[in-house]
């Protein structure tokens, strides 16, 4: 069993380990960054520490999004980054995957609540689709 | 007075701290060089000032042990009694426990029980000359018995446990009313009646000490959040300027004057949080004083770069690694004097601690003439634990040492003698936004080299504002600012005329690809022979910012060069202005890039260094500097990449695996093709001899690292490519007058201006 949390993006599921989440932003100030990739919504202030604000959208590849009325702050295997959540995000457990993942950094499918939800692993996901140099 | 006294003892407490690391690092002085009257004179003062303050918040049992401080402090001062190393431990260890003594008190607590320990801990004051070493250093001589007086008195036993005086006759010091210590160097200090006033000088850091007050750390932070409260009122304030009063409220003298004041007031609050590098150092010496003392070992101590400041929190953070490291140079990299003596090297080794500004970042490097790090060991022990090594080289497996996992060090410190934790460190490092690097060298010592990056260092930027959003731009890139000129589009580029010359124009919105439709001012912006102007939106001011530098995936980013926190939460985005550059002249209307393009190609600089930071370093010195920079970890690869891209500049290290310095520019001399590219050796090795090895091997330039810094280096490599000039690939400009001469090596740094 693992102990996850779910957020939703373009109508689709998408769900964290809960040992890596640190808190869950409400409407989080976000400072655009010029020139960035387009995975990357901007930077947010989390108590002093500058931490990059992913979009969800563009990481599980369900296409860009431009609100994020909430951001899930994760640790990932260097440092903290903050995904772009559009409805307020809810903890759940998940027993065996219902399927793989179709994709480098999606674990698995998980049924949730009559849901079909897929657990990512935001490093992997953002190495294969945020190239953070200039925006192409 | 009971009351007063309860008012003031936190005060005490607080001060108290201060006396007694100055009091530790006096006696670390006395240690070095015994007889040093300045020195006794300052701890005097110290102990003095702190037994009379003591005395007045009632804490008679600190007063009292101050005053037998005191005591022995005469005797060393009157020449009846040595400094030695013996004495300095027993000294210290009484100051320690004093400490305990002043932390653990509380109001009414202070006197309910005696500590014999540290009654016991000094010997009893006795008008009898002691023999004792010359040595100023830390030798861990066997206990002579010159010095039973003072061995055997470190025992409890040795004095009265009830800490009163036993020989209070001997006592050279008034105690109440009496005249201040006046003989020997000690200045006459003024006293009112009773016990002495807090005299707040002593020794070296007699006038720091007159010129500081300490203030708790809490104060200075709310002083910080609450000069940004006052400043995001203030910006609330223009706000309702604009949409009540329908006022620009920079029009109206009053604001903008307040404006100003309100901006120098944070610069200064945001000083306050600056301190020194060398209040780490009563610390760090002390450690590696005692733990040579404890190992055996005769180790000297050597500090520079006190003055560098950095942000307290960031040195706050700093302590645990750097005492880590140095304990470990001490226990595990320095030999014993014995082996060392075997090895031909000097019997005394030394622990350097090297603090320098490069830039927007502190170095911090440590340094010992020990064994080294013995690398076979600790790949032998990274294999043992799983770890393919096989592909590794040199550098990589010495990289080992920070990789995290107790288990293995343990091993590793039974296998090596060197590495133990080291993971701890490189975190503790990394939490601060700084990197480590090692640097070895095998029987004759290491080194390893903190990095605190541009984080919380203050630097001096314009504001500027483009489509709503705030831009910091660096101040030292910035030319100077003027108002909107005539522009002219000229071969596809947009053109205006400063000073008599063309320079290239920029809208700096629509580069940062944001929409803007207002016309601002210029801000000129680039190198002396490299301007370009950038328009703006509006500027806001110019002030200091405390920048961090980004991490994690944000490093990546090019367009930001760090950020700031705002007093008012918001970030601050700090632009890279040589990336902008960069962009800058790529955004150009393809038709004319082509002919465009060679113009504005900066001068190319090849940076060879198989240290990482060291070279990344040198990367954005000269790429802040206009010059393009490429990098090579050592010789061999900085040949392959010339041959196929020549450079116009080498910036090489000396100490290299693969290929040293020397050999790489004996072999640019050699190649046909690359023979006329000057060299410039940037390297840590300070003989004359090497010196002369780089200049025969056909280096152009010399630079130590020790006095490296970031106008050194520039400095250094303008005049290089001034004096050669740019290579024969480069196409004359027409486009502007910003151009050199071709042909007959011309000098850029002579281009009229």
């Amino acid at each position: 069993m693992i102990r996850v949390l779910i957020f939703g993006v373009n109508g689709a599921f998408f769900a964290v380990p809960m040992e890596t989440v640190h808190q869950v932003l409400r409407h989080p100030v976000v400072t655009n960054i010029p020139l960035s990739p387009t995975g990357l919504l901007g930077v947010v202030n989390v108590r002093g520490e500058i931490v990059p604000l992913l979009d969800t959208g563009v990481l599980t590849g369900t296409g860009g999004i431009s609100k994020s009325p909430f951001a899930v702050l994760v640790s990932g295997q260097k440092d903290m980054v903050a995904l772009a959540a559009e409805e307020l995000p809810i903890a759940a457990d998940f027993e065996e995957p219902v399927g793989p993942g179709s994709r480098p950094g999606e674990l698995g499918v998980y049924s949730s609540g009559g849901r079909l939800v897929v657990l990512i692993d935001i490093d992997e996901l953002a190495k294969n689709q945020v190239d953070m140099k200039w925006a192409s | 007075m009971g009351e007063l006294e309860d008012e003031f003892r936190p005060l005490f407490i607080e001060e108290a701290r201060g006396h007694l690391e100055r009091i530790a690092s006096g006696l670390l002085v006395l240690e070095a060089a015994p007889g040093d009257q300045a020195a006794i004179a300052g701890i005097l003062r110290e102990a003095h000032t702190m037994k009379g303050a003591a005395g007045m918040v009632g804490m008679m049992r600190v007063s009292h042990h101050a005053h037998r401080l005191e005591d022995l402090l005469v005797e060393l001062r009157a020449g009846t009694r040595r400094s030695s190393p013996e004495l300095t431990d027993s000294m210290l260890s009484y100051i320690d426990g004093l400490g305990r003594l002043i932390a653990g008190t509380t109001a009414g607590q202070e006197d309910i029980a005696d500590d014999p320990t540290l009654s016991g801990l000094l010997p009893p004051p006795r008008p009898v000359l002691v023999g004792a070493p010359e040595t100023g250093t830390y030798v861990a001589a066997p206990a002579e018995p010159a010095l039973v007086g003072v061995a055997s008195s470190t025992s409890p036993s040795g004095a009265d446990p009830t800490g009163a005086d036993p020989t209070g006759a001997s006592r050279h010091l008034p105690i109440n009313g009496e005249a201040s210590p006046s003989n020997g160097e000690a200045p006459p200090s003024p006293h009112i009646n009773g016990e002495a006033p807090p005299s707040p000088q002593v020794g070296k850091q007699g006038k720091q000490a007159s010129a500081t007050l300490q203030v708790p750390v809490a104060r200075i932070d709310e002083l910080n959040r609450l000069v940004g409260e006052v400043s995001a009122a203030q910006l609330r304030v223009g706000h309702i300027f604009g949409s009540e009063l329908h006022r620009d409220p920079d029009a109206v003298t009053e604001y903008r004057e307040l404006t100003k004041v309100i901006n120098q007031l944070q610069e200064v609050t945001e000083r306050t949080r600056m301190v020194p590098v060398g209040t780490l150092e009563p610390l760090l010496h002390r450690t590696v004083r005692d733990a040579a003392r404890a190992a055996g070992k005769n180790v000297r101590w050597d500090m520079v770069g006190e003055e560098i400041e950095v942000d307290r929190g960031v040195l706050d953070e700093l302590a645990s690694p750097l005492l880590h490291l140095i304990r470990n140079a001490v226990g595990h990299g320095i030999e014993s004097p014995e082996v060392r003596q075997a090895a031909h090297k000097p019997e005394q080794a030394v622990i350097r601690i090297h603090a320098t500004q490069v830039g927007s970042k502190v170095i911090i490097t440590i340094s010992d003439d020990g064994a080294g790090i013995n690398v076979a060991a600790v790949r032998a022990v990274a294999a043992k634990a799983g770890i393919d090594v096989s592909g590794l080289n040199e550098e990589e497996s010495l990289r080992l040492i920070f990789r995290p996992g107790n288990s293995t060090a343990k091993v590793l410190t039974e296998n090596s003698g060197r590495g133990v934790g080291l993971d701890v460190v490189a975190t503790a490092v990394a939490a601060v936004h700084g990197a480590i690097e090692v640097v070895n060298h095998p029987g004759a010592g290491a080194e390893f080299r903190i990095v605190v990056p541009i984080t919380l260092t203050v630097v001096p930027c314009l504001i500027v504002s483009i489509a709503g959003q705030s831009f910091a731009l660096p101040l030292h890139r910035i030319i100077r600012m003027l108002e909107a000129q005539h522009v002219q589009l000229v071969s596809g580029r947009m053109l205006a005329v400063v000073d008599g010359l063309a320079v290239p124009v920029y809208n700096l919105a629509s580069l940062l690809g944001l929409h803007s439709t207002d016309v601002g001012p210029w801000v000129l912006l680039g190198t002396a022979t490299h301007a370009y102007a950038f328009q703006v939106e509006k500027v806001i001011q110019k002030r200091d910012v405390v920048v961090r530098g980004l991490t994690g995936r944000l490093r990546d980013l090019k367009s930001v060069s760090g950020a700031s926190i705002e007093p008012n939460g918001s970030i601050l985005l700090v632009l890279d202005v040589p990336s902008l550059i960069e962009r800058s002249s790529t955004v150009v209307e393809p038709a004319n890039a082509v002919v465009e393009k060679p113009a504005e190609r900066a001068l190319s600089v090849m940076v060879v260094d198989d240290a990482l930071m060291v070279r990344e370093l040198q990367r954005s010195i000269l790429e802040r500097a206009g010059y393009f920079v490429r990098t090579a970890n050592d010789g061999i690869e900085a040949l392959a990449m010339l041959a196929e891209q020549p450079a116009d500049l080498v910036v090489t290290d000396l100490e290299m695996p693969n290929m040293n310095g020397f050999n790489l520019t004996k072999s640019i001399r050699a190649h046909p093709r690359l023979a006329n590219i000057p060299v410039l050796i940037v390297t840590s090795r300070a003989s004359a001899e090497d010196h002369q090895l780089g200049l025969e091997a056909g280096a152009d330039g010399y630079i130590v690292k020790t006095s490296f810094d970031e106008a050194g280096l520039i400095s250094a490599v303008s005049r290089l490519l001034g004096r050669t000039g740019e290579p024969d690939s480069v196409q004359p400009n027409h486009g502007t007058n910003v151009t050199t001469n071709v042909g007959t090596h011309p000098a850029p740094s002579a281009v009229a201006r």
